[in-house]
């Protein structure tokens, strides 16, 4: 009987991780977000289905939000990957972090990471977003806590802030 | 009175650990030497288990420890009975029933050493219908059969009732199974000390009942368990007892290392509990004008292959059959069946969605017969202050017209005919009510809480409690009433909680009681510590003690404010006197039994109501039906915190309509055919509606500052609100939840004939 844990052979990825640069050692049938929580402790990417369903594991690649749990690991070999963890720190929050804790858009919090993250890279498409548009931006991250409203009200005033402030 | 913490919309006190991924969660934690556990399941819904092989799994390299039935001290748990095991030995009842469970040094290991341990069973005959499961021929699943509770409501006499009625109106009602679906799987860390003391790491929401339970399997005096709850990924009842807890126990036991268990999304399908399918028939009896004479009422609840929390949710549904009404002649007949299935256990609403979902459609039902408006049909038989309940309980601070009215007006009832003018050829328009009484704290048994408070010398104060903020904002809520309650800022209050060695015992965060009952359980402990705080104050002051308030962390002469002390330097005097200042108070909800043959009876401490109004638009090509807006009134008692109230509402309201539209477990022969989110379909941000929350405060007079509950209550009249408003758009009565687009469609179909 062949083991699934004995295939494979590691090899080295390099990557930009929420703007330095990391170089780890993968197994080809590693998923991003295995490497991003066991192998360099950034513990704030969830996992809640590992096939790509709930959205919980979402990060940004070159910009774009992505499911972790459905990314091998070469895969983002000399890519950048943003995740929650690069997102904003305390006294220096990105706008959507300001307008989650503001709208109480947090429940259980273990969705929040990747709604988050859905949530920039909408904005950073599309400054101004229609309600349609979140709501279609966010769509593949479920949460089970907040029945969504208070994270589409966060979302739109976040975008208003970031009219204002001009960014 | 004026408050100026408590109804104020604080920001969340946990939040920025949130929002910057920091919080942790069970499988953020680690360990080092840590091992993976995993558990083998059945292979059929009903068998005898006749060999289990695990000797091919324990030559692989790197498994540590493999344990079956022999290795568990004692072999049974359960919430109410203790009727389902740990690791089947003899038998298996559904596909959940885990065999043996593996501990391996990583998780590819644990799931190789799974698939080699070899089970011989011995297949035997299954029944997977609730009302199958009742006949004697139906093959038996536990050695009593599978009538697991017979639940009676009397009041009055029906068979009269009946009699001196105008009409008699008749539904009957099918709703399914369903998943919490948290998105934090069920996960768990057990460690062990040189000493033999178990500590397990899970985000539990019953930790000291789930202690006691766990010293009895392990056979270990309570001291010897310790349970940490980390950061919770969502509950909705879902943690309300044990799950993996005993299988990491007793394989960090074995190995002296600690384990990991954390389930995968189709294990909580197959594995967690979930919510009881009811078969539901109703038979009311009325006057032309539209009063309710009569009422009779039978359900069956599948409880699947254990009982669980199964007996207390069906009590909860047959004392809420009667609905928020004061009808004189009700008889109500509950059934508890098991069958070869998932097991059904404690899930937001308790009981109650389901029964809400056929009685206030049957409601609707009725004024259409009846030709009375159904809001009017409603009011005309709302429960008042002062009116007797189904089990004879007289209600007090009853807001329940309140919410009819308010949500009527929000929702523009008078002018809902008018909404034919939003119709098109495909696209009809609708508009549907439902309304709701429910209950704070548990059925008939104690549910009590416990606080310890201690002001520190520079005026803040550290709140102990056993109740865990399972995500709902609890700890804000309870820091509120610390705060408001001591008189200082919530800046100075700091929650503890999380750990069974040293907080209090608390029921836990289930039953909508967390700020009634700990909320109570805080304000006496604050009350406590402040009255010594006190009088070190007026004694330095020199004045009388009930010449004193609080305010702003200072103590001062009503009055007369430049006569003050504060907070902290009353509680540093407290201190060099040598008297510290720290109070522990409880609190447990006033109810009893019921009578067992009548169901009469205080069964809950106090009652909250609700009317919530849904609109929606029906394509009547596609048989897609798409919420526009609900209107949800909601009487809380008192909103201690009105943000966070909403955020109740609105996610009740996405899972009620998930019941209404979306989510069923889709089961064959026992085996779920939809284990994951592609094919259980929970609501997403596409599918929510506008919402437009009205919160209603109806003081208890029992309550923190008036505040009643607000958690469960939300869910619960989305449901039927949604399928009176598909009636009221295309006139078909949807009555097998969930309202598909398939479902409408055919019954648009049959309709037209």
């Amino acid at each position: 009987m062949k083991l699934k844990c004995d295939i494979m052979i590691e090899q080295k990825i390099q990557f930009v991780l929420n703007g330095k640069s990391v170089e780890v050692a993968v197994k080809p049938n590693t998923t991003l977000v295995d490497v991003l929580r066991y192998q360099l402790k950034l513990t704030g990417t969830k996992r809640g289905c590992d096939r790509g369903n709930c959205g919980a594991c979402t990060v940004l690649l070159d910009g774009k939000s992505v499911y972790s749990c459905l990314i091998l690991a070469p895969k983002v070999n000399n890519r950048e990957v943003l995740t929650i963890e690069g997102l904003g720190e305390p006294g220096n929050l990105h706008p959507l972090q300001e307008a989650f804790m503001e709208h109480n858009a947090v429940q259980c919090g273990f969705c929040t990471p990747g709604m988050l993250l859905s949530a920039k890279a909408l904005l950073d498409d599309t400054p101004h977003p229609t309600k349609k548009e979140v709501k279609t931006a966010i769509s593949g991250n479920l949460c089970r806590c907040t029945g969504y409203i208070q994270i589409i009200e966060a979302i739109l005033d976040a975008a208003e802030r970031n009219a204002k402030k001009g960014r | 009175m004026t408050h100026t913490i408590v109804g104020k919309s604080i920001t969340r006190i946990d939040v920025l650990d949130k929002i910057l991924g920091r919080s942790k969660y069970a499988d953020d934690l680690e360990f080092p030497d840590v091992l993976y556990a995993k558990l083998l399941r059945s292979k059929f819904p009903h068998a005898q288990i006749i060999n289990i092989d695990t000797s091919k799994a324990e030559k692989l390299s790197g498994v540590k420890a493999i344990i079956t039935a022999k290795d568990v001290p004692v072999n049974t748990f359960g919430i109410q009975f203790k009727d389902q095991v740990i690791l089947a030995s003899n038998k298996v009842r559904y596909l959940g029933d885990p065999v043996a469970a593996v501990a391996a040094e990583s998780k590819e290991l644990a799931e190789d050493a799974i698939e080699l341990i070899t089970v011989k069973y011995k297949e035997l005959p299954a029944v997977f219908d609730s009302r199958e499961a009742l006949k004697a021929s139906a093959p038996k699943i536990h050695d009593g059969g599978n009538f697991a509770a017979h639940r009676k409501i009397r009041l009055g006499n029906v068979k009269k009732g009946f009699q001196i009625s105008d009409e008699i109106i008749e539904d009957s009602f099918t709703t399914q199974k369903m998943e919490h679906s948290h998105i934090e799987p069920h996960t768990g860390i057990a460690t062990v000390d040189a000493n033999g003391k178990v500590t397990i790491r899970s985000s539990l929401s019953v930790p000291f009942v789930a202690r006691a339970e766990l010293a009895r399997v392990l056979k270990l005096p309570i001291t010897k368990i310790r349970i940490i709850q980390p950061e919770c990924g969502g509950n909705f009842g879902g943690r309300n007892e044990i799950s993996l807890e005993p299988y990491i126990a007793l394989l960090a036991m074995k190995t002296k290392q600690p384990v990991k268990m954390v389930w995968s999304r189709e294990e909580e399908f197959i594995g967690s509990t979930i919510r009881h399918s009811y078969f539901i028939e109703y038979k009311t009896g009325v006057k032309k004008d539209g009063r309710l004479i009569a009422r009779e009422v039978k359900m069956i609840s599948d409880a699947g292959a254990y009982s669980s929390y199964g007996e207390s949710a069906l009590t909860k549904s047959c004392i809420l059959a009667s609905g928020p009404y004061k009808i004189p002649n009700v008889k109500v007949d509950g059934y508890l069946a098991f069958t070869n299935q998932p097991v059904g256990g404690a899930m937001r609403g308790f009981g109650a969605p389901q029964v809400f979902a056929a009685e206030e459609t049957h409601m609707d039902h009725i004024a259409n017969n009846l030709g009375i408006d159904t809001i009017e049909l409603r009011l005309k038989n709302a429960l008042k202050t002062g009116d007797q309940t189904v089990t004879g309980q007289i209600l007090h601070g009853v807001g329940f017209t309140k919410t009819i009215l308010k949500a009527a007006e929000a929702a523009r009832w008078d002018k809902h005919q008018l909404l034919t003018e939003k119709e098109t050829n495909t696209t009809k328009r609708g508009m549907g009510v439902a309304c709701l009484i429910y209950p704070v704290g548990f059925t008939e048994k104690a549910n009590p809480s416990a606080a310890f408070v201690k002001v520190n010398s520079d005026g803040t104060m550290n709140v102990s409690i056993g109740a865990l903020d399972v995500g709902q904002g609890s700890t804000t809520v309870l820091a509120q009433i610390a705060a408001e309650e001591l008189g200082t800022s919530i800046n100075n209050i700091s929650i503890v909680t999380g750990d069974t060695d040293t907080d209090p015992y608390d029921t836990g965060p289930i039953a909508s009681r967390v700020t009634y009952a700990t909320g109570n359980a805080v304000r006496f402990a604050t009350a406590k510590a402040k009255q010594m705080l006190l009088e070190v104050a007026a004694e330095s002051l020199t004045v009388n003690i009930d010449a004193l308030e609080t305010k702003d962390g200072v103590i001062y002469v009503r009055g007369a404010p430049q006569k003050c002390i504060s907070i902290a330097e009353a509680a540093l005097i407290c201190q060099q006197k040598g008297k510290p200042v720290a109070a522990t108070a409880s609190f447990n909800p006033p109810n009893a039994l019921l009578d067992p043959e009548t169901g009469q009876g205080k069964p809950y401490p106090t009652y909250v109501f609700a009317t919530q109004i849904a609109e929606l638009e029906v394509d009547t090509q596609t048989g897609y039906v798409k919420v526009i807006k609900i209107v949800a009134a909601h009487d809380v008692g008192k909103a201690i915190n009105p943000a966070l109230v909403r955020g109740q509402i609105i996610g009740g309201i996405g899972f009620g309509l998930g019941q209404a539209m979306l989510e069923k477990m889709v089961l064959a022969q026992g085996k779920n055919l939809n284990p994951n989110f592609l094919d259980y379909l929970l609501p997403t941000s596409l599918d929510m509606p506008d919402v437009e929350v009205l919160i209603i405060e109806e003081p208890e007079p029992t309550g923190p500052f008036g505040a009643k509950g607000v958690a469960e209550p939300s869910n619960v009249p989305t449901t039927p609100a949604i399928i009176n408003a598909i009636y009221d758009a295309v006139g078909i009565k949807i009555n097998d939840l969930p309202a598909t687009p398939e479902k409408v469609l055919k019954a648009l179909r049959e309709k037209k004939g």
